[in-house]
Order: C-alpha cells, then structure tokens, then sequence
C-alpha cells in the first residue's frame, strides 16, 4: 500500500478563497484521491498542539511524508507554516490564480459555495489530484 | 502532612473587578478553611524558586478573573497537581450576578464572592470524601508505540492487561482501574458523553459496565475484569475529552475490588501480545477501507 | 454606541465536524445577527503575525470559537494578541443537544449540523451585545 500525501487546506475565514480550499481538500481526500491522501487540519498544525495529541502527530507527518499545501490566497499561510514546523511543501496550489483563470465561474459567497463555486471546487481538486499522482510518479 | 495540602493561587488583575473578585474569593475560602494556603501570584511569577517545594507536594485551586487566565498560566509553568479551577465570568454567569464597573466591590458583587467562595469549599469537600472518585496521579508510562498515516497509537509495556474488545484493566492489590485502549479512543474520536454504571454494583468479567459517545458513534466499556464497582470517574462527566488525552490514565472509567483477578487474566492479553493484536487489526482496517474505496471509484 | 468591533475567530478545523459548526455559526453572527457589530478575521494570519490583523484585535473585543479541547483558536490569538474577551467551544453546544447528533459529512452540512450552528450562533451574538455593553458602560 502506497504512502500517503499529506492535504493542508487554508482555514482562512475572511474569504472565499478558504471555503473553496477546504472544499477542494475534500474532494481530494474524500473521492478522487481517498487511498493516497490524508486531510492534515491546518490550525492544528500551526498550533502545535499538546505533546500527546493535535500539531505534532500533523507536523511529524508532514516531515515524514510529502505535503501539498493549498492557498486561499496571496498570504500563503499554510505553505509557510509547513516550511517553518516540518520542511518545504512539495507543492502549492493557489486558488486564487486558478479562479482567474475561470472567470465564468462566480462562486456565491463564503459561506454558500452554490452551483458556480462547487464547479471551481471541482477543478480545485482536479489539479491537487493531478499534483498526487505527480508525486507518486516521482517516487 | 504536606501531601495532603491544598493551595489556592488567585490572579492578580488590577483593573477590572473581576481580579478583585477573584482576590476576594481566594481570601474567603481561606476563611473558611484557614488549612487552606494562599498562593501570592506575584511572588510566584519573580522566581522559579519560589513556593517550589509547597507547589510540588500540594493540590492546587486556581482563580481566574479573565480568560486571560494568568493564574492557570502561571500554574501549569510548573509541576503543580491542579485540582479545581475557576473562572470569575464563568461564576458571573452561573450565579446570574453581573460584575460591577468599579475596583470597590458593590453588595452584589459581594454576594457573588460568598457564593463562589461556598461553592469551592463544597466542591473541595466532596473531593476529599472517599467514596467520590479522585483525579489519579498520572503515571510516566514505558509504551508500543506505531504511527500509521497521521494516527499515533501506544500501549503501555507492563502493568495493564487487555481485552479483545480493546479495554483494559491494571491491578494493584486487590483493587484495578479500568478503561479503554488508545486504539478505541482514536477510533470513536472525539468523546462528548460518558454514561458511568452505578458504585456498589457486582460485575462479571466481559459485562458492559458503561459506555461512551462521541458525534460518530456510541461504544461499550466491556470490563475485562470480574468484581465489585467501588469508584467511577467523575470528572469524566465535565472532561470527557480526557479519555482522549490520556486513555491509560486521567481517562480511567470504573475502580474495581477484584474477584477472581488470577482467573480473569488468563482470557487477558498483556501489553506486548495486545499490541501485535492491535497493529493486525489496525492493518486489516486499512486494507479493507483501501479495497472499499478503489473498488468505489472504479 | 460603542465604537469597537467584536472579531470572531473560529479554529475552522477541517478534519472534523466541530470546525464546521464553529465556523458556521461565525458566518451566521457576521452575516444576520450581529452585522454591524462583528468582523471575522483569519486565525492564519493570526499565526503568521501579520501586525495589521494583530493590532486590529488589540484595540477590539475578540471572541475565539474552537472546535475541540485543543484550543486552537485560543491557544494561538492569547500567544500572539495576549487577550480573549470570550471562547466558546462547539462540542459544548453538541453535549447541550444531545439529541442533535452532527452529522459527519462536512460539505454540505448536515441538517442537525446546521441547527447546531445556528444555536451556537446565537449564543456568540449574546456575548457580542454583552462585550459592547461593557465596553459602552466603561
């Protein structure tokens, strides 16, 4: 059985680009990539957790195992939490480029993705997948 | 004797009257039990050295005004045993009295001191009446340990004996402590209820004794040991999350006078053949969820 | 009328239900109960240190909202804002509703999920009130 990728999601409240994170990140790890990802919860990460339970089990495996950080936006957040506990991210993928790229796709709202921002999800997920199996190649 | 000493240690806010409260209220219990001993959180704070010998062999009662918590925070910097904790807006609210806007506490708010100053005492009263459960001393345990994908399980080395039902139980005397494995925590998750069986009850080896639920689903306690219940773990009623932090010790459940305990472990497993029976099962969890979900998205 | 906001932090874990419910009710207090009075800001930030965000939760009330006993949320604003004026904790609204189990799918929320939320909001939007009283009355 292969080793998995690591998937950490921005948790960015203020903005749409967060919702579509997680949304994408869940996709991902719930239905096109379910035996080669694993979620890694990026406030847990960040915080560190207790010694027993939370960040360090997050951050230990993303010493140990590839981690693809996905970016709500230009803040990068999770990419520089993961280089600063556990090592460079094997990859980045930023959503808010690829919203640009789809400007026929009008998300609603943060908090109500609707029908255009579940598509955007959807490609999300697509290029995180695609990303995977890159990684998994390259092993 | 030292050991059993109770301290109190209340922060020290200055500008609010929530730190006045909490003063008061440290003063109060220590009225009332002057066995009690005040804790000063600013001396505490100017050295390490300080109160180091009182802190290490007392029981300590913090109070907090804010959620700042600088009593808490300056508590848990060192190898203190804490017992009760609490936190003035908490009490506010409970007590439905607001805190007043000045430093001079108004006769409201001095109520609200005696009913929480009350409270703590009787809280302390009950912790020390020996038919109520106390918190156990959490000992440094040797473990298995196996982390697989993010998930980090352990079992202790020596001491314990499991069942296949992923509970266990360690004996000292004629007495054990039961609870459940850290595989079986992980796998129910976040635990939010507890359901303790009643003190005084008889019970047979693989009873279920209790059970646990988290937002997935309800478990059992399945017992793996046969006798008396003479203690359950109250504070689980208000710390559930303590069987997820630290499933071999402050997550105990029930507190057993022994039967037959010679008996009873012969259908045990000890830690080294529990851990290889978990790490199986673990494995085949995993495998079967892989098969599952490939032949999902073919 | 105070001229302080009240920023609502939620954890927004996603490995489990409790960040959804958190960060559900967040959005229902920002968006219909209290939206003059409230602002949502992001706890990356927070923990990145970006001193805009830092300073901005200095000057105001600040209400945590974590989904779990680690305390995310409040862990990482006391370390870098030094204050919370409140926390709240969703598996308290959960073990309050027992009957209301959450559901474990995450999007789109369950229907008990989302009562959940609301009920949690709520009860954010009291506090809200309750925190800009207090700063008016001071």
């Amino acid at each position: 059985m292969k080793n998995k990728v690591g998937i950490i999601a921005c948790s960015g409240e203020n903005l749409i680009g967060g919702t579509l994170s997680r949304a994408a990140a869940r996709i991902v790890v719930e239905k096109l990539r379910p035996n080669e990802t694993i979620v890694l919860c990026q406030p847990l990460f960040a915080a560190g957790g207790l010694e027993r339970h939370g960040g360090q089990e997050e951050r230990n495996f993303a010493k140990e195992h590839p981690t693809i950080t996905i970016e709500g936006c230009e803040e990068e957040c999770s990419k520089i939490a993961v280089e600063r506990y556990s090592g460079p991210a094997a990859a980045t993928i930023r959503v808010d480029e690829i919203i640009k790229k789809h400007p026929e796709l009008k998300p609603k709202s943060r908090e109500d993705l609707g029908e255009d921002g579940m598509k955007l999800a959807q490609i999300i997920a697509v290029e995180i997948a695609k990303k995977v199996d890159e990684l998994f190649k390259s092993r | 004797m030292a050991e059993n000493k109770i301290c109190i240690l209340p922060c020290n806010g200055l500008d609010k009257s929530l730190g006045v409260i909490a003063r008061q209220v440290a003063l109060k219990v220590i009225e009332k039990n002057p066995k009690i001993e005040l804790i000063c959180p600013v001396l505490l704070n100017t050295g390490e050295d300080n109160y180091e010998n009182l802190i290490k062999s007392s029981k300590l009662i913090l109070i907090d005004g804010c959620m700042t918590r600088c009593a808490t925070k300056l508590a848990e910097k060192r190898d203190s045993k804490i017992i009760m904790k609490i936190l003035i807006p908490d009490m506010s609210k409970k007590f439905k009295i607001k805190p007043c806007k000045t430093l001079t506490l108004d006769e409201q708010n001095e109520k609200l001191v005696d009913l929480i100053s009350d409270l703590v005492v009787e809280e302390l009263n009950k912790f020390e009446e020996k038919k109520v459960s106390v918190s156990r001393e959490i000992e440094k345990l040797d473990y298995f340990d196996i982390t697989i994908d993010k998930y980090y399980f352990r079992v202790p080395k020596v001491g314990y004996f499991f069942n296949e039902n992923d509970c266990w139980i360690k004996s000292e005397a004629k007495k054990a402590l039961v609870g459940i494995t850290d595989y079986l925590q992980n796998a129910a998750s976040d635990i939010l209820f507890v359901d303790l069986p009643d003190i005084g009850k008889e019970i047979e080896q693989f009873d279920d004794v209790g059970s646990f639920e988290s937002s997935k689903t309800v478990l059992q306690l399945i017992s793996p040991g046969s006798g008396k219940i003479i203690a359950v773990n109250k504070d689980l009623r208000d710390h559930p999350e303590y069987v997820n932090q630290d499933p071999y010790g402050k997550g105990w459940f029930i507190e057993l006078e022994l039967k037959n305990f010679e008996e009873d472990k012969e259908l045990l497993m000890d830690g080294p053949n529990y851990f290889e029976y978990m790490k199986n099962k673990i494995m085949k969890e995993k495998n079967h969820l892989y098969q599952l979900k490939s032949e999902k998205n073919v | 009328m105070s001229k302080k906001k009240v920023y609502i932090i939620p954890c927004s874990g996603i490995g489990k239900v409790f960040g959804t419910i958190g960060r559900d009710s967040a959005y229902i207090v920002n968006n219909e109960l209290a939206n003059d009075n409230t602002l949502l800001e992001c706890l990356p930030l927070i923990v990145k240190g970006k001193k805009e965000v830092i300073e901005a939760l200095k000057k105001n009330k600040v209400i945590v909202i974590d989904g779990c006993p680690l305390m995310c949320s409040y862990n990482n604003v006391m370390e870098k804002v030094g204050k919370v004026d409140a926390q709240f904790m969703t598996t308290d609204i959960v073990k309050e509703n027992r009957d209301l189990k959450p559901e474990q799918t995450i999007i789109p929320a369950g229907e008990n999920t989302k009562i959940l939320s609301r009920k949690l909001a709520e009860q954010v939007a009291k506090k809200v009130e309750e925190l800009l009283e207090v700063d008016e009355e001071a």
